[in-house]
């Protein structure tokens, strides 16, 4: 069993397996060897760290991606695609669905990052710029001036 | 601050990579940030990725590719998206044209073990072309050029119909190509009797595309009756075949033979009748002489060529458009199909690069040591491409049938591919 302490300091109890589908603690794990010391995780909070675990429990024992850069050449076709069980997961709200970002960003769990980013592509699929700054709540900086400039800067991807 | 933002950017990025570049160029428009995060990059990280997902095949492993060269992978993808929208809505052909060539020409080669990988680039003309109406449009003067380029690229293979029963756009293209190769008036000697410009210089795909479309509609009236083995794999397969290195066995080909001359051949030859061809030249060239129910002949030859020799004289390779593809001089033997063909006849030619960049094949056959026939055509497709060369085949002593000199007595378009490999081999020439 692994020890994690997270930003709220509370204290996580994971079977080594789950635990290391976060490269992060993997690294850590084999750098301090066989050892009871509690890992801290000073940039997760418990209610993420939460959703975190319950990802990770869920595809335990699955092959880890590698970083070859060959096999990520076969598989690099853009596909939005998410499987059920992530799909319910990541049903979230929008501030949940980045922390886990963050969260699976800073652990380093590739394909949670991946199920956090094709959600957010997802959301933004079809939008025109003024529904996308309502989604994201973004506010809209530019000048006139800019704004035609850079209209005029992505006349290639109009679609009239 | 918009919860958007609080990724890094790296990751932002990563976001942005799943989308399509119509959301991302939408997205750019929302704020000043976004607009950075997409346009401002210190590298090419968020573009390479879209452009390698949309998918198209990686412009690096392209035959020809400098493996240090920066690629404006923005431009390329923004170009690509746009020529889609003209496709569908009308624009300019010309841009149209450029990208669908270009990705062409930049599909992903075969290589040793990836041999059944299909190319993302030629899916996506391919999709494009079937579902716009790019090939059915009559082109401007200018743009005539390039459009036949791409259609000699494929064959008809998109548009099927045989004989009278074929559409009449079909027809008309047999028509037309039929006209322009049976003129005599476009094998000249300032352009080495092959479909080349003025001094072959470059290719002239008008000429080419008419070929093949001459050579395509006839294997078409055969039907069955023309084993698929023998046809050219261009007309059987599409646009796949022009891919580099597609040609049976040219992976495994020796390091000196670029161009993958070795190996055995199959060469198709069409002819009309020959008091046909002086009438239709006596007469004025008539639109209408070459009806629908017209028949040509053709014929199979077979060949095996072996590589003799490759240019080596620094001073020559100096001059070349591509000095790592020096002049090859091949020689070998081909021999028809049919019983009163049986006679071997020895074959010497050469291949080498063009000015343009094409691939020129010259090559003789010879009877009793006398040159008889000089055939001249182009590598379609990449290097070792299983589309094979098109081209003319004409009287080898082309003053004699014309006063003038300026044109040849005799001449056929033909096609000459490598032969599949499930062939029996028993039945080559030595």
């Amino acid at each position: 069993m692994v020890l994690l302490v997270t930003s709220d300091n509370e204290q996580f109890q994971v079977e080594k397996e789950v635990a290391e589908r976060s490269v992060l603690i993997k690294n850590m794990l084999e750098d301090v060897g066989e050892s009871d010391q509690p890992i801290p995780l000073p940039n997760v909070s418990s209610s993420v760290l939460k959703k975190v675990l319950e990802y990770c429990e869920h595809h335990r024992g699955e092959k880890l991606p590698t970083t070859d850069s060959e096999s990520q050449d076969e598989t690099r076709k853009r596909t939005t695609d998410i499987s059920e069980w992530d799909q319910k997961f990541i049903a979230v709200d929008q501030e949940m669905l980045f922390e886990i970002i963050l969260a699976a960003n800073y652990l380093d769990i590739k394909s949670l990052l991946d199920v956090g980013c094709k959600t957010v592509a997802n959301m933004i699929k079809g939008k025109t710029p003024e529904e996308i700054r309502k989604l994201f709540n973004i506010v809209n900086d530019f000048t006139p001036e800019e704004e035609a400039q850079i209209k005029k800067e992505n006349e290639w991807a109009e679609d009239r | 601050m918009s919860s958007f933002f609080v990724m890094p950017s790296e990751v932002a990025e990563h976001s942005l990579t799943f989308c399509h570049p119509r959301d991302v160029a939408a997205f750019s428009q929302t704020c000043r940030r976004a607009h950075a995060l997409i346009y401002k990059a210190t590298d090419q990280y968020l573009w390479r990725s879209l452009f390698l997902r949309y998918p198209f095949d990686d412009p690096r492993k392209a035959v020809g590719a400098s493996p240090t060269s920066e690629f404006d992978w923005s431009g390329k993808l923004k170009r690509r998206v746009f020529a889609e929208t003209i496709a569908r809505q009308g624009g300019d052909r010309h841009e149209l044209l450029d990208a669908l060539l270009e990705c062409i020409e930049e599909a992903a080669p075969l290589s040793l073990g990836r041999e059944h990988e299909h190319s993302h680039n030629i899916s996506w003309v391919e999709e494009i072309l079937i579902e716009s109406d790019t090939l059915a449009l009559e082109p401007e003067f200018t743009e005539s050029e390039k459009l036949a380029r791409l259609r000699a690229h494929l064959a008809l293979s998109l548009e099927p119909g045989v004989g009278t029963a074929a559409p009449e756009r079909v027809k008309a293209f047999r028509r037309i190509s039929r006209i322009f190769v049976y003129d005599l008036r476009n094998y000249l000697a300032e352009c080495q009797w092959g479909p080349f410009t003025a001094r072959a210089e470059g290719v002239y795909w008008a000429h080419v595309n008419a070929i093949v479309n001459v050579i395509t509609m006839n294997l078409r009236d055969f039907g069955i009756q023309w084993p698929r083995d023998f046809k050219p794999p261009l007309s059987v397969y599409g646009l796949q075949a022009t891919r580099a290195y597609s040609a049976p066995d040219t992976l495994k080909r020796s390091p000196l033979d670029w161009a993958g001359v070795e190996g055995y051949w199959m060469r198709i030859v069409c002819f009309c009748d020959y008091r046909d061809l002086i009438r239709f030249n006596a007469s004025g060239w008539r639109a209408g002489f070459f009806d629908d129910e017209y028949e040509e002949a053709s014929r199979l030859l077979r060949l095996n060529l072996r590589l003799v020799s490759v240019e080596t004289d620094p001073e020559v390779l100096a001059k070349l458009p591509d000095p790592t593809r020096p002049p090859i001089t091949f020689g070998g033997t081909m021999r028809g199909f049919n019983a009163e063909e049986q006679l071997d006849r020895a074959v010497r030619g050469t291949v080498r690069v063009m000015p343009d960049g094409n691939i020129r094949w010259s090559f003789t056959s010879i009877y009793d040591s006398h040159d008889q026939w000089s055939s001249e055509g182009v590598q379609i497709g990449g290097v070792c491409s299983a589309a094979g060369v098109v081209g003319a085949w004409t009287g080898a002593y082309h003053e004699h049938g014309d006063p003038a000199g300026k044109h040849p007595c005799r001449y056929r378009p033909f096609w000459l591919f490598k032969a599949n490999e499930a062939t029996p081999k028993a039945s080559w020439p030595e």
